[in-house]
Order: structure tokens, then sequence, then C-alpha cells
């Protein structure tokens, strides 16, 4: 155990370092592509709904909002 | 909104706390006398593996309630927190399986070993990946979820075992806590330090999931909804 | 429950045997399986001992995945499950059943299997008393996890894929247990204790009978 050289041990040290901060942004940075998808999908609903609403007419009032 | 600010809250709590770990970890515990620099992965590899077995834990739960719950409304919101808890999990359950490794290459001269509590851990970290998959591909419907979930329950044995493989075992795993390691009180510290930090980290990301989730289930109602009214 | 339980595992029996579709299936996988594993191991016969366990638990689990995939064929196509399930006939009796004859369809597909593989590989069955009872009892494990999942994929997308996804984790402990045991049993050089293994199996087996009994009717209502 004694016989590893320094060198190695600080190498592992700073790749599982690395490593942690690596998957952690990998996390947040798939969280965010997720709400920008959420986002777009919102848009392309207000149009369906928009158009849904300029050929059904009057009956806008009954829509629930979103 | 309110969850909003209040996640921001945490996160930035979070950071904060990590900042101070690391300090600790890095500048003030002594570095240990016979591993050396390496013996510093430990401190964000057990935090990360107790984080890990707690999401799965509470992954299990919202299973169990997704299961048992009647009105819709819990069981959204149970199915939401899973699917957080879960995908947090396997990000812990990730940092674990890179960093074990990497200290146990310079600690044991090799990078794996076929000890209980490895080959459960990976055993449960698989079993939450195949539980992302499931959603992932056996459709969004509630069949798809209701696998998931039991899924979810199904592997609380394996987290108990994790917790008891080294003592009915054996095995190669070092049992620093529970025999009374991390002798100096600075080396507590950053371990306490480490713990809480990932604990908040580890809050604060399935806070967010859990809001982009329960984004994601208005958005499907409401889809749902536009297609009733307009067809 | 009884007569009902009955009824539905002698249907399954009677199908199965009028058919042998999965019984079929199943053995004629696990021939080449063990075939495959002939050709790749048997390099060095001394070494039999070594992987003979692994060999017999991975066919097996293989073989057993094989018919898992097959158990509700029959239920999908006619819809007969939902049929089932609106009857007056409690969910976990239609579990127990299903299970029941996944069990029976496993354990006449080891029997030729283990024999191919016993003269195959040369090996002597010095305790063949815990070599069977870890072969019951890991294949009561293999039926109750498979039956469940394989009756909650019935009709996903890529279940032949997602089945082994979703069991192999859950049953790689039995196949751990499975081949200490085995081990001991044919007399390979190991240091086990093939009682706790035999205990750890039992244990498995009555945790994961409760557990999936309970959660096949939680499960399939949903």
């Amino acid at each position: 155990m004694e016989g590893v050289s320094g060198f190695s041990g600080l190498t592992m040290t700073v790749l599982a370092y690395a490593a942690i901060w690596v998957i952690l942004l990998v996390f947040v940075v798939r969280a965010f592509f997720m709400l920008s998808g959420i986002r777009r999908e919102l848009d392309e609903l207000k149009e369906t709904l928009a158009e849904g609403m300029a050929s059904h007419g009057s009956d806008a009032e009954k829509l629930p909002k979103s | 909104m309110k969850s909003t600010s209040l996640h921001i809250i945490l996160a930035s709590l979070a950071a904060v706390v990590v900042c101070v770990a690391l300090y600790l970890v890095f500048f003030v515990a002594p570095t240990e006398a016979t591993l050396g620099i390496v013996q510093k992965i430990f401190y964000f590899h057990v935090a990360s593996a107790m984080n890990m077995s707690l999401a799965f834990g509470v992954c299990a739960i919202a299973g169990a309630v997704y299961l048992l719950a009647k009105s819709n409304k819990w069981r959204k919101r149970a199915d939401a927190l899973g699917v957080a808890t879960a995908e947090a999990g396997v990000m812990l359950g990730a940092m674990v399986m890179v960093t074990g490794p990497l200290w146990a290459k310079v600690a044991w001269g090799t990078y794996w070993t076929w000890e209980p509590r490895l080959t459960l851990s990976l055993m449960v970290f698989l079993l939450f990946v195949a539980y992302l998959a499931l959603r992932a591909y056996a459709g969004s419907d509630a069949f798809g979820r209701s696998i998931a979930a039991g899924l979810a329950i199904l592997g609380l044995p394996g987290l108990y075992f994790i917790r008891v493989a080294v003592e009915r075992w054996g095995g190669a795993h070092p049992q620093v806590i529970y025999k009374g390691g991390l002798s100096h009180p600075a080396m507590r510290q950053a371990f306490f330090a480490s713990i809480a930090a990932m604990l908040l980290v580890s809050a604060s990301l399935v806070v967010l999931r859990f809001l982009i989730e329960r984004r994601r289930q208005t958005l499907d109602e409401l889809f749902l909804e536009a297609d009733k009214i307009f067809g | 429950m009884g007569r009902q339980y009955l009824a539905i595992l002698g249907k399954d029996l009677l199908v199965e045997f009028r058919t042998r579709e999965i019984l079929l299936t199943m053995a004629l996988f696990s021939m080449l399986l063990v075939i495959i594993f002939a050709f790749a191991f048997l390099s060095d016969p001394t070494k039999a001992k070594d992987y003979g366990p692994g060999i017999i638990w991975v066919t097996v689990l293989f073989s057993a995945t094989i018919g898992q995939n097959r158990l509700f064929d029959r239920e999908r196509e006619n819809g007969c499950l939902w049929g089932l399930l609106l009857s007056s006939v409690d969910a976990g009796t239609i579990f127990l059943a299903k299970a029941t004859a996944q069990f029976i369809f496993t354990l006449l597909m080891e029997l030729p299997t283990i024999l191919l593989i016993i003269l195959f590989f040369d090996l002597p069955l010095v305790q063949p008393m815990e070599f069977i009872a870890s072969l019951l009892l890991g294949t009561v494990a293999l039926s109750l996890v498979g039956t469940l999942f394989s009756a909650m994929l019935m009709n996903a997308r890529m279940k032949e894929v997602l089945l082994p996804l979703v069991t192999y984790p859950l049953l790689v402990p039995v196949v751990i247990a499975g081949v200490k045991v085995t081990s001991v049993a044919v007399g390979a050089p190991v240091n086990e204790d093939a009682w706790m293994w035999l205990k750890f199996l039992l244990g498995f087996d009555m945790i994961f009978a409760v557990a999936t009994w309970f959660l096949f009717g939680r499960m399939i209502r949903a």
C-alpha cells in the first residue's frame, strides 16, 4: 500500500474531483435543456390554441388560461 | 413562483456549503499518513454513496405512494418525486462508481474487485438505471410508471444489504465510520461538511428535477385539454 | 381461491403440453447455450469445476428469460388477462398460478440442460442435496421476479430487451448464491458456507414472494 508513489495518488484525486464536477454539470445542463424543451412545447400549445380560437370564433373565454 | 425562489435559495446555500467543504477537505484536514493525498477522495465518495442510498430510498417510498395513493393529485406528485430522486440517485451513483475505483487503484492496487459492497452497489445502481430506461422506453403511459415504481420498491432489500454487506460477508471495504476511524477532528469536520454539501446539492437537484417534471405534467394536461376542446 | 388457482394453473399446463411452445423453445435455446459454452470453455478440462457452476446458472438464467418473454403471450393475444382481472378472481391468485406454471416449465427445462452440462464438463456432484436445494430455491426466485415483470411488460414496446434489463439486477444475488452453493456441491476448492447461501436464497424467496404477490395486484390495476 505504501509503495505506491505520491504522484499517482495526486492524479487520482484530481481525476476523481474533476469527474464529480463533470457529472454534476451534465445533470444541470440536461435539466436546463429539459426546461427549454418545455418552454418550446408551451409556445407550440399557445399557437395551436390561437389557431383554434381563430377558427372557432367567439368561444375563446371558455378556454383554460395557460 | 414561490417554489422557484425557494429553490434558488436552496441552490445558493448548496454552492456555499460545497465551497466550505472543499476548503476543509483540501486545506484544513491533514493528509492521511499511510494512503497519502488519495484519501481525500474518501470524503466526497462516501458522501455521494450515502446520498445515493437516501435518494433511492426516497424513490422507493415515492413508488409505494404512487401505487397505493387513491387520488390522482398525489399519484402525480409521487411520480414526479420518483423520477427526480431516481435521476439524482443515478447521478450520485455515477460519482460513486467513478471516484471509488480511482481511490481503489492506489489503495488496493486494482480498480475493481468483486467484493460484497461493490457488487451490491453496482447492482442497485443498475436497477435504477433500468428504472429510468423503463420510463424512457416502456412508454410514458401509466403502465411504464407503475412498473418503474414496483422496481424501485424491490430495490429496498438491496439498499439494506449494501449497508450491512461488509459486516455480514466481510470484504475489503473499509469501515471508517463504524470502526471509529477519522481520528483527527479536522478530518471529521471535513467529512461532515462533505456530507452536508452533497445532501444540499442532491436536495436542490431533486427539487429542480421535481419542478421540471411537475411542469411537464401540467403541460401534458393542457395539451389533453386543448385536444378535448378542438378535437 | 384454491380452485381458481388450480384452474388457471391447469389451463396453462394443458395448453403448454399440447403446444409445447415455451418448453421446446426454452430447452432448445439452453442446449445451444451449453454447446456454445462447451466450445468456449472446454480448452482445459481440469478447470471445469471452476467455471461449471457459473455455466449452469447462466444457462438457467438466460433460458428462463426466454420462457418468461413468452409466458403472457396467450393472455395478450386473446385479451385473456383482462378478462380474468374483470372476473371475480383475485389478482394475487392469477399471479401465483402463472408463477407456478413458469416454475414448472423452468424446472422441466433445467433437467436435461443440467444433465448435459454435468456430462459435457464431467462435474462430480459430491453434495447433490445442496445442489438440488439451491436449484429449487433459485428457480422459485427466477419465476417470481420473471412472472411479475413479464406480466407488466406484456404490452410494452421492446419488452424482449426490457425484461432482462429489469430482472437481471434483481436476480444477481440469486445467481451469486446459486453459483456459490453449486461450487461447494461439485467439490470446487472454495471456502464457502453452502448452508449460509441456501438460507440467503430462502430469505430472498420469502421476501420476494410477498413483495411480488403484493405488487402484482397494485401494478396491474394502474
